[in-house]
């Protein structure tokens, strides 16, 4: 296995945790062995293990019961995958340095917006394991069940997310279920606000391509980098406890421009193969954007929404393009294929 | 007399067929479809679904193909086809029907130049072969262009009231060049994906507790549609409605006898056999203005409804064209790039 110094120096010397983008369990030694201290899935990764690595997951996937169906057959597979990674990261957990040891597991992206049944869904789904973080989508009813969630002392993670509103949002909704959870008398779990820095920059890419927008490519590609490091700013103003997570990085600009803030890093397999050539170790998440670069991307509405502190209200979350783009990959390349999978016995591949 | 026979041979209403699957095109056209409607999706299901009659043509693309064109050319393989059996309806009509469609890489949505080089290569497929395209603001320059050069075209990815109008506006330009250049202005059909934005109002009132009933929200696209058909009537333009999207035999009832064309898929040609309707124009029915009326609460449906609810730079980020654009990539043109090739996508999720 590959030494990867990047990898080692962020995680080892630095206030940026590093957590493994993947369920594939071959890539998911290697993230280990180059300091990954937790792990975020998604029905698409998941639909990826079960399927490449079906002879792995036999003994588990015959505990099942026969014949389910739909929905509670996919979260019964998710659990499947997601069990196994979280006793796996139990030992880390138990050391008990905050932000260490977790495995996410993400409710049903066909819900959305139904914050009733992606409640019942995440009371479950955190009863799997006491290191499972239940990732909620950051529309207005994910961010009413986030609250309810954290209020429990359950660990979540707000995904689909990829603005400056979106995240303060949730940071405000962990402040409140923290101060329930006081009064019961309740410890609040790990709570996180995803960022998915890579798929802002991909959508306002193709809108800007489709407005003719005076931003290139160069502006682009710091764009989820820009609404991060302003995010990140807010957060500590404001004193927020929930971790920040940039997440469905594109570049190693991603990882680099964003190095050593106190945040949890999702890292792609792809990625991190990729920062193998960085040699650059240097904190640079105080390094601002360059304000040239801002102002391109100020021209586009999509930007504003992303960058502005008031550039959405919670009842636009769920209408954003980035939010039902990935929300539709979520579906179509997770959900459903999961949904379609014959896990029976004799089925082995 | 069916119903199906009905709408066609008593009505101005015509319908087509939905799917690039053989066995259902020969069907369809027993049945009285007078063209057929695919898409990336539907033309990778149709390989999978009959592979016996597709493989021998598969096995003749080179394998060196790079993504796109190896996407382009499996799509080519099912349009060509489609064309060839629809091409006596395209002489007995003279060109009003008897199409396929021949779908632009969803992935190009904002980009015209890339579209525009694309869509010609679509239509030295065949004389019968309308180019399928975006209505985002790239795609309307792309309309215009190709309108000019006679080339006939299918705008979709449509589920507003105002991208329809912004699709007949560019139509009326590209028509005046062509007359002006002494060409004939070719066949331009505009797709109202009905059932698509009830799917996603349905999901954005919820999120917002509006509590709208579900009787209400299955009539949005309807209204929609109603509402760009009354729009096209009065300015007489050439342009022809395409409903597509269906859910049920409201969707096609609701509109039957106007001057449309309906795409209808097996399973609903089967549905409207077997529930065999009142055969009576629907299309002068006006939607009840108390659910209009209640629809209007959703601001995302106001956006749809209203003739200026969007200009062209907002097509492309409104949320149904995400989800669409995002559903037509990955399960329909991704698995395109690599079906039975030995190359491995480099795409991201």
């Amino acid at each position: 296995m590959k030494e990867n110094g990047f990898l080692k120096w962020l995680s080892g010397s630095t206030r940026s945790v590093y957590w493994h983008d993947s369920a594939i369990r071959c890539e998911q030694l290697e993230g280990f062995s180059n300091g990954a201290a937790g792990m975020t899935t998604n029905p698409f990764l998941v639909n990826a293990t079960l399927r490449g690595d079906t002879a792995f997951w036999r003994n588990r996937l015959d505990h099942l019961p026969k014949g389910l169906q739909g929905d509670v057959k996919v979260e019964e597979l998710v659990r499947c995958v997601t069990g196994f990674y979280a006793e796996q990261m139990l030992p880390i957990r138990r050391m008990g340095i905050p932000g260490k040891g977790y495995v996410c597991a993400q409710v049903n992206p066909n819900r959305t917006g139904d914050a009733e049944y992606m409640f019942e869904q995440a009371k479950r789904i955190a009863s799997w394991a006491t290191n499972v973080v239940v990732k909620l989508p950051a529309t207005a009813a994910g961010i009413e069940v986030y609250e309810e969630c954290v209020a429990l002392g359950h660990n979540v993670a707000a995904t689909v997310s990829f603005t400056v509103p979106q995240v303060l949002a949730v940071g405000e909704a962990r402040e409140r279920g923290k101060r329930r959870a006081a009064k019961n008398g309740t410890t609040p779990g790990l709570g996180i606000a995803v960022m998915m820095v890579g798929r802002l920059d991909d959508y306002l890419r193709d809108v800007a391509h489709d407005s003719r927008a005076r931003a290139g490519e160069q502006d682009i590609v710091n764009a989820g980098t820009a609404c991060m490091k302003r995010a990140y700013g807010l957060f500590n103003e404001r004193g927020y406890d929930t971790f920040l997570m940039p997440a469905g990085c594109r570049g190693v600009n991603h990882v680099i421009d964003l190095a050593g803030a106190k945040v949890i890093m999702s890292i792609a397999p792809k990625i991190a193969k990729m920062l193998m050539d960085v040699n650059q170790f240097e904190e640079r998440i105080d390094v601002p954007v360059d304000p040239d670069v801002i102002d391109r991307l100020m021209d586009m509405n999509e930007f504003r929404k992303a960058y502005e502190v008031d550039g959405m209200k919670p009842a636009d979350f769920i209408t954003f393009g980035s939010s039902n783009r990935t929300t539709t990959q979520f579906i179509e390349c997770g959900w459903n294929p999961l949904a379609d999978f014959d896990y029976g016995a004799g089925e082995l591949l | 007399m069916n119903y199906l026979e009905w709408l066609d041979q008593c009505t101005s209403t015509t319908w087509w067929h939905d799917s690039g699957n053989p066995d259902e095109i020969a069907l369809a056209i027993r049945r009285g479809a007078k063209g057929v409607t695919t898409n990336p999706v539907l033309t990778y299901r149709s390989l999978q679904s009959q592979p016996d009659f597709w493989l021998p043509r598969v096995r003749t693309l080179r394998d060196d193909l790079d993504f796109e064109e190896r996407a382009e050319a499996l799509l080519e393989l099912v349009a060509t086809y489609a064309a060839e059996q629809v091409y006596p309806v395209y002489k007995t009509t003279k060109g009003r029907n008897g199409y396929a469609l021949g779908q632009l890489n969803p992935a190009r949505a904002g980009d015209a130049e890339g579209m525009l080089l694309q869509a010609r290569r679509v239509h030295s497929w065949g004389e019968n072969i309308a180019v399928k395209l975006p209505a985002t603001a790239a795609g309307l320059d792309v309309v215009e262009h190709l309108v000019e050069e006679g080339i006939p075209i299918c705008a979709t990815i449509n589920v507003s009231v105002s991208q329809a109008l912004a699709v007949a506006d560019a139509y009326e330009r590209g028509k005046k060049k062509a007359i002006a250049s002494g060409s004939a202005p070719p066949l331009c059909i505009v797709v109202q994906q009905v059932g698509r934005l009830d799917d996603y109002l349905r999901d954005v009132a919820m999120d917002m507790r509006l509590d709208i009933p579900e009787s209400d929200l299955r009539m949005a696209g309807l209204a929609v549609a109603k509402r760009t058909y009354a729009r096209f009537t009065q300015r007489k333009t050439d342009c022809v409605i395409m409903p597509a999207g269906l859910r049920g035999e409201y969707h096609i009832t609701g509109m039957a006898g106007g001057n449309l064309i309906y795409t209808i898929n097996t399973r609903m040609q089967d549905m409207m056999l077997e529930s065999d309707p009142e055969q009576r124009p629907g299309i002068g029915d006006p939607v009840d203005p108390k659910i209009i009326d209640s629809l209007m609460r959703i601001p995302e449906f106001v956006r749809a409804y209203e003739p200026d609810g969007m200009t062209p730079s907002e097509f492309i980020s409104y949320g149904v064209t995400q989800k669409l654009l995002s559903q037509f990539y990955e399960t329909g043109w991704a698995p395109l790039e690599t079906y039975l090739s030995s190359r491995v996508s480099t795409r991201w999720i």
